[in-house]
């Protein structure tokens, strides 16, 4: 952000501060729509909705913008992003589980959750593990493992196959579908290094399908080719990337 | 020292090697997670933590060689965790992303990458921060 960026910014904030007009208000969310989208997308693949992150990251952007204080010399980047990241783990923590988690586990992650809540209220604080198992009578090693179950990551490597009623999937077929957007973390980690060796035509399609998550369609539109053939390139490039050092070994 | 005040006992190190693929990040949690609640951190500092052991573990898996290998070392130190992560067998790096260092400033921990020598230090939770 430039200089009179900057200024224009304080602007905003201290006339939002002063009339409480909310045209001003969406105006500083729509500024910093882009820092709610990338954390919100840093928790895609934990199994929720890529709109419902996205819809928790606008809600937490919103109330940040509420209590920013320009007076205090943060950037509202660095005040927004702790709230932001919060909003976002609190709502997996409410919302979400793994796939794969034994039951138990489910089960203790259910008893957990409110007893964060009524320990919190009770200590005045976040509890810790021990008092959890305590107050859980449980092990400490079970709340450890329902707590990993709020983070929610999938393990799944590039080569594994996934479960799709009975059918395992390879990544090319996940790739190419758009019924399944492929969101798992790891997965996206070990493309980012992979794409660097591709052709700038294979790696602006892969990326616009990984990282921008459009659909076959709304890349065929966005670089002027038929969705036919944004499809082979997805298969071929996957095909091509298979062959590639690093994509078979396990 | 004070009737009933006992020594605290160093927790750690506890040391793990896995390959440098993104499949054992969960193991890598886990064992962070299992260290941390022995020196009595809370969920929320908990949570944090497996973020930025996420993030860091994450950076340094995409900048490894296929057949290199990522250690971890784990200590408590004045009821705080030390985490120390580095990836061995193979030339490396730790290039830290602005996406990852915006979230990694956000959190209740401190950190540092070593870009040459491929490795992280992280110490959880920041001194200060109750």
């Amino acid at each position: 952000m430039t200089a009179p960026d900057v200024a224009h910014e304080r602007e905003l904030f201290a006339r939002y501060k002063e009339t409480g007009d909310r045209a001003i208000r969406n105006e500083l969310a729509e500024r910093h729509r882009g820092l709610a989208i990338t954390l919100a997308r840093r928790f895609n693949g934990r199994g929720e909705p890529l709109d419902d992150l996205l819809q928790v990251a606008m809600i937490a952007l919103l109330r940040a913008i509420e209590r920013f204080d320009t007076e205090r010399g943060n950037s509202f980047t660095t005040f927004a992003t702790p709230t932001v990241l919060g909003e976002l783990r609190r709502h997996f923590r409410d919302h979400t589980w793994a796939l794969k988690v034994p039951r138990p586990i489910k089960d203790l992650h259910l008893r957990v959750r409110p007893a964060v809540a009524e320990l919190r209220s009770e200590l005045g604080r976040a509890p810790t593990v021990p008092e959890l198992a305590q107050h859980l009578e449980c092990g400490e090693e079970d709340v450890i493992q329902a707590l990993e179950v709020s983070a929610a990551y999938r393990p799944a490597s590039i080569h594994a196959g996934s479960s799709g009623g009975g059918e395992r999937l390879s990544l090319e077929d996940r790739l190419a579908s758009d019924a399944d957007p492929l969101h798992s973390f790891e997965v996206v980690q070990t493309v980012r290094a992979l794409m660097e060796r591709l052709p700038d035509r294979e790696r602006t399609v892969l990326h616009l399908r990984f990282y921008e998550e459009l659909s076959q369609s709304e890349i065929a539109e966005r670089v002027g080719l038929s969705q036919m053939h944004v499809s082979r390139i997805l298969r071929a490039t996957l095909e091509r990337l298979s062959h590639l050092p690093g994509i078979k070994d396990g | 020292m004070a009737e009933g005040q006992s020594i605290e006992q160093p927790t750690g190190p506890v040391e793990l090697t896995v390959p440098a693929r993104s499949e054992h990040l969960r193991v890598l949690r886990l064992v962070t997670t299992s260290v941390a609640a022995s020196l009595d951190l809370d969920v929320d500092q908990l949570d944090d933590l497996r973020i930025a052991i996420d993030d860091l573990c994450s950076m340094l898996i995409e900048d490894a060689p296929a057949e290199a290998r990522l250690h971890l070392s784990l200590r408590g130190r004045d009821g705080r965790l030390v985490a120390e992560g580095t990836v061995i067998g193979g030339k490396a790096g730790a290039t830290i992303d602005p996406i990852s260092q915006l979230i990694l400033d956000g959190l209740d921990v401190e950190w540092a990458n070593d870009e040459e020598a491929a490795c992280f230090h992280l110490e959880a939770p920041r001194q200060g921060v109750p």
